[in-house]
Order: structure tokens, then sequence, then C-alpha cells
């Protein structure tokens, strides 16, 4: 009983001022003429419309780019962080270089990817790569550095083979610091595909907004902008998720390190 | 331990070596076709336009207009979000309220903000400044935050038995063992800063270095367009390497820089 009325006021200690928030908006917007804040009512409605009507032509494209572009930053951030961790010679000769490239934010490259690929789905996955890959690499190459030089040693004096200590030992020991860069590149990402889709394209969220905001139809434009904001949280909250599952044994080897605390 | 040095100096070597490596064969390989020159200006050419570039008056001012926005964002979004972070952090009942919304407000991808304010403000350097308000502060609010919640209770509680007025405890206590979170959250909001200064020039048109790269692209400039990437890039990089040099002086009493520099 006591622990249920706990659970009850920590739940609505954490959701009164959304909803307050929410409210407030309805309620201040409601009778608005303002061009620029309509009614929350009407956004609402319009946030329908754009899924029903608009789910395939635009909010798929989106979501796909979005996803290849992360899978292929994954990819090569993973791969050739494994080769530059491993490798401490290369790692040294290609750092300056990388801190370099890494430094250019990824919008900066959206008039040489339009002079490279063109305007479509090819430049914006590639804007994607290019500004999202870095947080994996990154992490991936600290993260195999950071092993416990013990557990190398021991890998070795066991003579484990070298595509075991890789998949069992290199890579399991990084993974908590991979995961943690591929969070950072999820958000770099949702970024870079609504700034990709704002320069010369035809199709997406980010355009629907842009367009909208160009015709000034407000309405319209709070509705992407509101869809992007749950496409950023969603994302944030599935990749919580995934990081839970991914890392639960990580966090009962810290749990018993620490003596059973958090 | 004479070795030292020297292996920096190799490491040094190393480093600049393959960055020359890399700029002559990116010239070779414009030369020789292999890079398109349609989509690629050799390596000789560009580094040329970017000369020319540092001779004229136009490219400073942009320069200037970029770095102003960026440092009165960044300012207004410390100067707010560091006591209000602290105020979160010590006020349980406010940081589990707030949790949520600022949960969400801070994943909407930040350049889905420009349209907005685009409309409000018009293409100015008052439009960049509530931009990079708005995606800064987030990382600077929620790591101060955290960082007083890390405070150790036992330094609190002696606080309190010395009975050290509230503002003592917040100068002596609070901020030291928050700062080494402060200051990664000012860290990551300047990245973010220059990111979205340099978006809001490039996506709306706004007066700055990213908005003379997009009229070099569309005026079909090829080497001045990628000078200016060059240019953005070695813009982030000072910015990366001045927050490290602030960092390591400002927490140079802390046990971690301690320990790195021993």
């Amino acid at each position: 009983m006591k622990t249920t009325l706990g659970k009850s006021t920590a739940l609505l200690t954490e959701v009164w001022l959304p909803i307050v928030a929410l409210a407030a908006w309805w309620i201040l917007s409601n009778k608005s003429t303002s061009l620029y804040f309509p009614p929350l009512s009407r956004i609402f409605s319009k946030v329908g419309e754009v899924v029903t009507t608009r789910f395939a032509s635009d909010i798929l494209p989106s979501l796909q780019n979005l996803g290849a572009g992360l899978c292929i930053s994954v990819i090569i951030g993973v791969a050739c962080g494994l080769l530059l961790g491993l490798v401490p010679p290369l790692y040294s000769a290609f750092q300056p270089l990388l801190e370099f490239m890494r430094a250019i934010p990824g919008v900066a490259l959206l008039p040489i990817a339009l002079f490279l690929f063109g305007i479509g789905s090819d430049m914006k996955v590639a804007i994607i790569v290019f500004g999202a890959f870095w947080p994996v690499l990154m992490n991936t190459i600290d993260g195999i550095r950071g092993i416990d030089v013990l557990i190398k040693d021991v890998s070795r004096s066991y003579s484990i083979k070298p595509w075991d200590h890789l998949t069992r030992i290199v890579l399991p020991a990084a993974s908590p610091q991979i995961i943690a860069g591929i969070r950072i590149s999820v958000s770099l990402g949702v970024i870079l595909i609504v700034a990709s889709e704002y320069i010369a394209s035809t199709e997406g969220i980010g355009y629907i907004q842009l367009l909208s905001a160009r015709q000034y139809q407000m309405d319209v434009m709070w509705a992407a902008l509101l869809l992007l904001g749950v496409l950023g949280y969603l994302s944030n909250v599935l990749f919580r998720v995934v990081e839970h599952r991914l890392l639960r044994w990580h966090r009962g080897l810290r749990g018993t390190d620490l003596g059973g605390q958090k | 331990m004479a070795t030292r040095p020297l292996r920096g100096y190799g490491r040094k070597a190393s480093g600049a070596l393959t960055i020359v490596v890399a700029l002559a064969a990116w010239e070779l390989a414009s030369r020789t076709g292999v890079l398109p020159g349609s989509v690629f200006p050799t390596m000789s050419s560009t580094f040329g336009a970017l000369v020319s570039l540092l001779g004229q008056g136009k490219f400073w001012q942009a320069l200037g207009l970029t770095m102003t926005s960026w440092v009165i964002g960044l300012a207004i979004a410390a100067f707010v979000g560091i006591p209000l972070g602290l105020l979160l952090g010590r006020v349980g009942f406010l940081y589990r309220s707030t949790r949520l919304l600022i949960d969400f407000l801070s994943t909407i991808p930040s350049v889905s903000v420009i349209p907005v304010v685009l409309l409000l403000f018009g293409a100015t350097t008052q439009m960049k400044v509530v931009l990079i308000v708005y995606g800064a502060i987030w990382p600077i609010l929620v790591q101060t935050a955290y960082g007083v919640r890390d405070t150790d209770r036992v330094l609190l509680d002696t606080a309190r038995s010395y009975s050290l007025t509230r503002l003592r405890s917040i100068r002596y206590i609070l901020v030291p063992s928050a700062l080494p979170y402060i200051i990664t959250g000012v860290r990551i909001a300047a990245v973010i800063s220059l990111l979205l200064a340099v978006s809001s020039e490039v996506l709306g048109s706004a007066p700055g270095i990213g908005m003379e790269m997009v009229l070099a692209q569309s005026g079909g400039a090829l080497a001045p367009t990628y000078a200016y990437v060059v240019l953005i890039g070695l813009v982030g990089v000072a910015v990366y390497l001045a927050f490290n040099q602030l960092s390591s002086r400002l927490l140079s009493w802390h046990p971690s820089e301690r320990g790195a520099a021993a």
C-alpha cells in the first residue's frame, strides 16, 4: 500500500510539469489569432494529418536515410576504431588528421556534399555518415586503449586465438564506450537528417517544416517541429532500452566491484 | 624517463607526416584525375583560395560575425544554465519535476528550431544567438545538475555542522565539486554552439562564414568552397584546444588532472 502510494507520488512529480505546460500552451493559444502561434488544437490535428497522409512520402524516407546513415556510421566507426585502437603507432600517426576532420561541423559539409552527390538520398546519408561516425570511432579507440593491460596479458599467456581475443575480449570490454559513442551519433544523426532536408530536398519531415514555414502555414510548421521532437525523443528512449539490454552484464560486474552499490 | 619526450616527438612527427602525405595524396589524386576535377579542386588551388581569403577584409568580417554570435550565445547559455542547474541539482523536487520536460526539449534536434527563429527574428545575429542559447543550454544545465547531485553527502553534512552560510557552502563545496561536470557541459555546449552558428548561416542565410561558403558553392566556386570548409574545421580545432586548455587550467587542483600530470 505504502509503496504504491510512494510510486504514484513519484510518478506525479515526474509528470505534473509537462502536463501543466501542455495545458498552459493549449489554453493560452486557444483563442490565439497570432500568425506565429496558432492554437495547439489545430497543431495537433495537423500532426494527425501529416502522420496519416504523408507517412510513406516523407516520414519513411527520413527514417530510412537516418537508419542507413547510422548503420554505416557504426560499421565504419567500429571497424576503423578497432584498427586504430589495436595498432597504437597507426593511431598516433592519424590522430591529428582525425582531430581536424572531426572538428568540421557536419552541416559545413553540406555544400561539398551537394557538389559530390547532388540532391537525393545519397547526399543525406553521406552527410549523416560524415557527421555522426566520429563519436563511434573515437569512443571505440578510447574503449580499446582503456582495456586493462592485465586482461590483455592473460589473454596472451593463454594464447587465445586472435579472432576470439577480438570478439570475446576486446569488443566486450570496449562495448560500454562504443555504445556511449553510438548514443551521441544517434542525436547527431537526427540533427543532420533535418539539416540535409532543409537544403535542396523534396521530401522528409524537415522538408515539410521548411516548406510550410515559407508558405506561412504555421500550424503545419509547428506540427512538423513536434514530430521532429518526438522522433528525437523516441530515438533516444529506444537507444536507452537497447543500451540497458546490451550492457546488463556490465552493470552487474560493476555492481559487484562496488560492493553492490549502484 | 629520457625516452618519454623523445617518444612524444616521434608521435608528433608521425602525425605531421600523415597530414603531409594526405595533402600530397590529395594533390596527386586530383592531378591524375582519380578525384574528378568537376567536384574536387586540387589541394594547391584550395590552399591558394584559402590564403587569398585570409587577405580579404570580407572574410574576417564574416568570421567575426560567426564568432560574435558564438561567444554571446554560449555566454548567455552558461549564465542561465549554471545557476539553474545548481538549483535543480539542489532541490530534488524540482529536479524530478523538470526531468521529463528537459529530456524532451533537449532531444528536439536543435536545427529544427531554425525555421521558427528565422520567422520571428529574421536572418540576423539575434536569431543566431537565440538558436545557440536554445541548443547550448541543455548540456550545461543537465551536467551542472548532475554534478551537484553527485556531491559527497559527507561534505554537505560537514558544512552544515560547521554552520557554513548557504552562500559559502555553494561557493566552497557545491561549485568546486560540480566544476568538472560544469566544464564538461560547457565544452559540449561550445561545440554545439559552433555547429548551430554555422548551421544558421548555411541553412538560414544569416550573415557569417557559413553563408559565405554557401555563396561560394552556389556560384560554383569550387576551391573557395573547400577553403571555407577547411577554415571552419580549423575554427573547430581552435575551439576544442581552447576548451581543453581552459579545463586543465580550471581543474588543475582536481585529482583526475593531478593524476594525469604525474
